[in-house]
């Protein structure tokens, strides 16, 4: 049974964060530093993706495809055809790679769901294997070459520059991040979102209620696609690189551990699941295979013993006090 | 297409089989009785070949005898696995998917730390070459599809004639009602873990003396696996035996003459059977 | 006026017939009752009414219209809600969230709506809010709306699950053993309840119960299946001395004196 939270964040809430890493930058200089929170930028509006599927109790393993779709849309835009990076071709890239979503869903979502878990995790082996299949159109296993950074930001002077600095990436990505975050917050409040969680809590129930549940389903599941691809094509023109390796079914499978890490069913745990893991494994690089090994037990303790996620982490701690002082 | 070459990707296929067909019954084995997926199998193929690497090179244990042995000890780990990591879990198959997943990390992880990520080779115990109908076969390849068939026949005959398999059966039918008629429901489940992961693990020291170990080379198979049990339909033991064999023939000719495309229409076809026929090709309905 | 037809219906697992040829009519504002010995195919015969399942043969006619294919959304959507025996509900959610969702139906906020919070969404979430708080109040749930449905006593339970069928605003609600296991009292308060929504939100019930009591005093007529047949039909005094009904469920072929 899964704990899926009602919205109960206020949007107040929202706002200090906002406000804080808003004015990051003065403080953070480094690139490195600027650069993990870029990455942790561009997962959590993939595994706010993820979630939104999972508040209609449906799994979806394939996201990093559709993060690939949006990738290669945009750099082939670019590199072929000549778009402008980035600004007209993320639109163009996120709503392909919602087509995708639509047409896979459709037929998938009718199927019981682990077997529609399933479905999604080959769609991500697929789109992966059409990239190598055909190397002439997409650089095949090599990757495409020289995808260009989007031009710079005007006003900006040399931080507004993507090549050299990750300013303007930070601030992109924030924005992204924030109109994700409002996107989903509202989901979450309004009449979509409390059927998706009516479906997940009980599905027959909600069928008899007159609720056409693949309907639903797939407005999640394209919704989450369109922030995967997203997400896939901002994240090639800040890399610079398109490459199949980077939207492997490893990268799919670790979304959806961020979102249940952080807290199954709550957006800020999603967001914080996927801060946590990937702070820890860029944190971690230096330390080798060690932090394969950290990474893992970080994720196995929690598991074990937080199994509503990090989120949860105040409440066990009470629970924990609470049932120390009834001895 | 040339005789020689077509013998060669047929040989192969035997060979694939044999290896997939080990894991895939022991992934099989897992989902039907513990009714979880142990995305960490992967893993213990790879201990698998680790144990025999070091008892070859290490004790200088002979080959032959080094299988059942590292077999033995992937067993007893296996155990440790379920009894710790996976049974606080009570079958939940969210968090049990997750403990797969973070399994396989650490495995992976711990065994680079210990062991590097260099690959590791041993002699092949096996170089010689034997004729079957005109053709070459290496005798280490066919060493593994004659473990293979004996290991999966062991196991029909395990499940069906002796008590405790027929306890893991009625496991898998039923496990209310199994508990219910005093059936040891965590033993069994444990010793089907370790059944299932020690025949992971001698896939692995099998494929040892014609390919090498690495830690990495766990992550690929479970992969493999899972499609050949969806493909095959779960909990069906001639499903996985024939996904297996489906597997192992596409991957082999598909790779020889098709290239890159033969996995794209493989992946493809999955989706669509998923679609269409979702318990596999012998799977029960759920 | 007759509001559904049943004709003919047959409904096979496996080899076994759940239901062999029922053919009934439910008339407009009428309480029918369907009885029989457990095992009788009666929920199975809810669950092909409102779409769960297809029947192997026959079909289902609700307002002129052949709904027999129809998904169970799409049933619920014409006016036909059913409850169910374990008053299914959306155990993690509130009582008024399990209401809402029900509600849902009938909501003219769309997606867009909701994402911008316009002035129509926010005056149609005021109006199914207030729907909503009606029909707790008329469940006599008012007092528990926040609680989560799982918490709730049994009682209040299956009142939730009657509440949720009311939300969707059926014309037929069939009701699946509403009060079993309640005690006298508590059974009669139901009973009132569901007159009451017979009478003031004019809707059909139909009524699977187990208690003779209980049916006898509230429908209109009554329904006997046995082993996926009908067996009787009719008004509840004629029903009670019916020997087949008696025979299916005593198994005795004498009335004892």
């Amino acid at each position: 049974m899964l704990p899926i939270k009602g919205p109960s964040t206020r949007f107040i809430g929202y706002l200090i964060p906002m406000i804080f890493f808003c004015l990051l930058p003065l403080w953070v200089k480094e690139a490195y530093y600027l650069h993990i929170f870029i990455e942790i930028g561009i997962y959590s509006i993939a595994a706010l993706g993820i979630r939104l599927v999972l508040t209609s109790g449906q799994w979806n393993f394939g996201q990093a495809g559709f993060m690939a779709i949006g990738g290669y849309t945009s750099s082939l835009l670019v590199l072929d055809l000549g778009w402008p990076p980035l600004w007209a071709t993320l639109p163009v890239a996120s709503l392909f790679a919602t087509l995708v979503g639509l047409a896979v869903g459709y037929p998938a979502l009718s199927t019981k769901g682990i077997y529609f878990a399933m479905i999604t995790l080959c769609l991500g082996l697929v789109v992966r294997q059409g990239i190598i299949t055909f190397p002439g159109f997409t650089g095949g296993l090599i990757g495409l070459y020289g995808v260009p950074a989007p031009t710079p930001i005007p006003f900006m002077g040399a931080l507004g520059n993507w090549v050299v600095s990750k300013v303007p990436a930070y601030y992109t990505i924030l924005g992204l991040l924030a109109l994700t975050l409002v996107v989903m917050h509202r989901i979450d409040r309004s009449r979509l979102g409390i059927v998706l969680r009516s479906i997940s809590e009980n599905e027959t129930l909600a069928k008899s209620a007159g609720i056409n549940v693949v309907k639903y389903k797939l407005i999640a599941f394209v919704i989450a696609s369109f922030f995967g691809g997203l997400a896939g094509a901002f994240s090639v023109h800040y890399h610079m690189l398109c490459h199949p390796d980077s939207f492997s079914l490893w990268d799919s499978i670790f979304m959806v551990l961020y979102v249940v890490f952080g807290g199954v069913g709550s957006i800020f745990g999603a967001v914080l699941g996927t801060a946590v893991l990937i702070s820890a494994t860029e944190l971690l690089r230096f330390t080798g295979a060690f932090r394969m090994v950290i990474y893992a037990s970080i994720m196995i303790v929690t598991i074990l013993f937080l199994p509503k996620g990090l989120i949860s982490l105040p409440q066990a701690v009470r629970e924990g006090i609470a049932k120390l002082r009834g001895r | 297409m040339e005789f020689s070459l077509l013998m060669q990707v047929m040989v192969n296929t035997a060979m694939l089989t044999g290896v997939y067909v080990l894991i895939a019954v022991g992934l099989n084995l897992i989902f039907g009785i513990l009714k979880i997926i142990q995305f960490a199998h992967g893993q213990l193929y790879m201990m698998g070949a680790f144990m025999v690497y070091i008892l070859v090179t290490g004790l200088g244990l002979n080959f032959y005898l080094a299988l059942p042995v590292a077999a033995l000890i992937v067993g007893l780990a296996s155990l440790v696995i379920e009894r710790f990591f996976y049974r606080p879990l009570k079958g939940d198959v969210l968090p049990s998917l997750l403990m797969g997943v973070a399994l396989l990390v650490g495995l992976e992880g711990s065994f680079q730390l210990i062991f590097g990520a260099q690959e590791k080779y041993i002699e092949n115990p096996l170089p010689k070459v034997v004729k079957l109908f005109g053709v070459s076969v290496p005798e280490a390849r066919l060493l593994i599809l004659v473990v293979a068939i004996a290991s999966t026949i062991a196991v029909y005959l395990f499940l069906r004639r002796t008590k405790m398999g027929q306890a893991m059966r009625a496991l898998t039918q039923d496990p209310e009602a199994a508990s219910l008629q005093g059936i040891n429901v965590n033993q069994i489940r444990a010793i089907g873990f370790a059944i299932a992961s020690a025949l992971a693990g001698v896939a692995g020291g099998l494929m040892l003396p014609i390919a090498y170990v690495t830690p990495f080379i766990g992550s690929p198979m479970v992969i493999k696996a899972f499609l050949i049990v969806i493909l095959g339909g779960m909990g069906s033991l001639p499903g996985a035996v024939l996904g297996a064999f489906i597997l192992a023939a596409a991957d082999s000719f598909g790779f020889t003459f098709w290239g890159p495309v033969a996995a794209l229409i493989g992946y493809l076809l999955v989706i669509v059977m998923l679609i269409l026929r979702p318990r596999g090709l012998f799977g029960a309905s759920y | 006026m007759v509001l559904m037809k049943v004709e003919g219906v047959t409904k096979y697992f496996g080899g076994l017939p759940a239901l062999s040829e029922v053919d009934f009519e439910v008339h407009q504002g009428e309480i029918l009752g369907l009885i029989g010995p457990n095992g009788a195919g009666k929920t199975t015969l809810y669950n092909v009414v409102s779409g769960l399942y297809q029947p192997t043969k026959g079909r289902i006619v609700y307002k002129g219209q052949d709904i027999t294919r129809l998904p169970s959304h799409e049933v619920a959507r014409r006016g036909i809600v059913r409850t169910f025996q374990m008053a299914e509900l959306f155990k993690g959610m509130t009582v008024f969230e399990n209401t809402m969702v029900a509600h849902h139906l009938h909501s003219r906020e769309g997606i867009w709506g909701g994402l911008f919070n316009t002035a129509t969404a926010r005056r149609d979430r005021a109006e199914i809010e207030q729907s909503v708080m009606e029909i707790l109040e008329f469940m006599q749930l008012a007092s528990v709306k926040d609680e989560l449905a799982k918490n709730l006593p049994h009682g209040y339970q299956r009142a939730l699950g009657v509440a949720i069928g009311l939300a969707a605003r059926p014309e037929l609600l069939l009701l699946d053993e509403p009060v079993t296991g309640m005690n006298p009292t508590e059974a009669t308060t139901f009973m009132d309840i569901l007159r009451r929504v017979r009478d003031e939100r004019r809707i059909t019930l139909m009524l699977v119960e187990h208690n003779m009591r209980t049916v006898v005093g509230i429908c209109d007529r009554i329904l006997v299946l046995s082993f996926g047949k009908k067996i009787a039909e009719g008004l509840p005094r004629e029903i009670t001395k019916n020997k087949n009904v008696i025979e299916a469920y005593l198994g005795v072929k004498e009335i004892a004196a």
